[in-house]
């Protein structure tokens, strides 16, 4: 079955929805990732398209950039010295926010036959509506015709269906996960030079564990962003495995180290010693750079000019 | 059709308001709305009525002997007359194998929902290692659903097989890591505390 998918997948955290056309037929998917919804429309069917617009600005999304930005200042500004650095999460989540905001105008769009109105969470942004509403416009109005202003009046089928592929995006994941790149090589810096190595790696720990997950996702989007930043991913992924078993060999035989330490009288975390890790570290912040500026070079190559 | 609502407070939007060519602004919420009607909304639909079998050569309905079949079942073979016939999909299916959702293709246009159950083994096997004793459950039944449910179909979209591997390659690797730290434990257990 020829299937053309009309617009980039539109995705959440748990939650995604693609929007097709399959021959005669739309499909429309809404997904929570682990179970998948399908609803089909014979094109012949749809009676009508209804678009409402809406602000970027809602309640929900004032209060997360509000919140998040809150939370960074006080963590900043509560937290001494080097502690300082967890302000990076709520950061993190406070960048989310704004990207949300940033979206643009959103929007409801309602698909109409003689028995359904369905809701198409694939488009949920002006962008992506001005972007479909063409194609499905052309598409419906080449096998039904078109209705006059009056409403009253078919007129005889006209228009050619237009072949409009959807555009490669880069999805905020993979924009994210080098720009996290680039953020873990500055903090590991910071780390390094303040002589405070043993006490970044937790962080640095969760922050491999977060690039394995988002590599992963990001590998399994590779037909929305190209073969090089869907490779890129991959590479980021394997290396922050291998980097991530490391650490945790390194940390284990710390731990044996501890044992030890406990067994000649008393606890001594002074005299623990974290196997590799000044030469790990250095090794780590080489890769992040490296492999996160690539990402982004591939990124910049890979992205369309907008229409 | 008078069906047509705003999508910001659900009132209908009068039909001065459709395919004006761009939003207009909704008369109670201010929204802009864009509404686009099709000839499907306003033809009248058609029913076709069934004929009776005038002579005693014609192919009668299988559920109704006195109307003239015009189209067999694409999925049993049962003659249809205009009253059964059930178009759906390119095929013409009787009411009850439409109910049963019989042949392939019927199946894949009735199909509503696939449960993906390679994504819910990788999350258990993933998510849960943000918390250190949680994976000594979910491990296994990570494993347990992947191999239970390997052969089930999945999506109607091609998904691979790589989400199957990657689990178990995460769940070897837990096991690994679980018995290494037991291991570890229980050999240099501090003797003082024994």
């Amino acid at each position: 079955m020829n299937r053309r998918l009309l617009l980039p997948r539109e995705s959440g955290v748990f939650r995604y929805a693609e929007f097709w056309q399959e021959g005669a037929e739309l499909l429309y998917l809404n997904s929570s990732r682990f179970s998948d919804r399908y609803i089909r429309f014979q094109i012949a069917d749809v009676q009508a398209i209804v678009l409402t617009e809406s602000s970027a600005w809602n309640f929900p999304r004032t209060l997360a950039a509000g919140s998040t930005l809150f939370l960074t200042l006080v963590l900043l500004m509560a937290l001494p010295g080097r502690w300082a650095l967890w302000s990076i999460l709520p950061g993190i989540a406070f960048v989310f926010a704004l990207y949300g905001v940033a979206r643009g105008a959103r929007c409801k769009l309602v698909l109409h036959t003689a028995v359904s109105a369905v809701t198409i969470e694939a488009v949920r942004t002006m962008e992506q509506a001005n972007a479909l509403l063409p194609v499905l416009h052309t598409l419906i109005s080449s096998v039904q015709g078109e209705v006059s202003r009056d409403g009253l009046t078919i007129l005889p089928v006209t228009a050619a269906v237009q072949d409009s592929a959807p555009r490669k995006h880069t999805p905020l994941l993979q924009r994210t996960l080098f720009g996290m790149l680039l953020i873990h090589a500055a903090l590991l810096a910071v780390f390094y030079f303040t002589g405070q190595i043993s006490d970044g790696l937790v962080l640095s720990a969760t922050l491999l564990l977060a690039e394995v997950v988002m590599g992963a996702i990001a590998v399994s989007r590779r037909r929305e962003t190209g073969v090089w930043v869907a490779a890129l991913s991959g590479v980021i992924m394997l290396l922050a495995m291998v980097d991530g078993g490391v650490l945790i060999y390194s940390i284990g035989n710390s731990l044996t180290d501890f044992f030890v330490t406990i067994r000649r009288g008393g606890v001594r975390p002074d005299e623990v010693d974290w196997l590799w890790a000044k030469e790990q570290t250095v090794a780590r912040a080489i890769w992040h750079v490296v492999v996160g500026a690539a990402g982004w070079v591939a990124w910049i190559v890979n992205r369309e000019p907008e229409a | 059709m008078g069906y047509v609502v705003c999508g910001g407070c659900s009132l209908p939007v009068p039909t001065s308001n459709w395919n004006s060519g761009g939003p207009i602004p909704c008369a109670a919420c201010g929204r802009g709305v864009d509404v686009r009607v099709f000839p499907a909304a306003i033809r009248q639909a058609v029913g076709a009525a069934p004929e009776a079998i005038v002579t005693g050569e014609e192919a009668s309905c299988y559920n109704h002997t006195m109307y003239k079949a015009i189209a067999p079942c694409d999925a049993c073979g049962r003659f249809l007359c205009a009253l059964c016939d059930i178009p759906i999909a390119g095929m013409h299916v009787c009411p009850s194998c439409f109910e049963t959702g019989k042949g392939e293709t019927l199946e894949r246009s009735r199909l509503q929902e696939r449960t993906n159950f390679d994504s819910i083994a990788l999350a258990l096997v993933t998510l849960p290692t943000l918390l250190c004793w949680l994976p000594i459950f979910t491990t296994p039944a990570g494993l347990y659903f992947l191999f239970k449910h390997w052969n089930d179909p999945s999506s109607v979209f091609p998904r691979g097989t790589w989400r199957q591997w990657l689990t178990i390659v995460f769940a070897v690797l837990q096991v690994a890591l679980y018995a290494a730290i037991t291991i570890g434990i229980v050999r240099n257990w501090p003797r003082g505390l024994e």
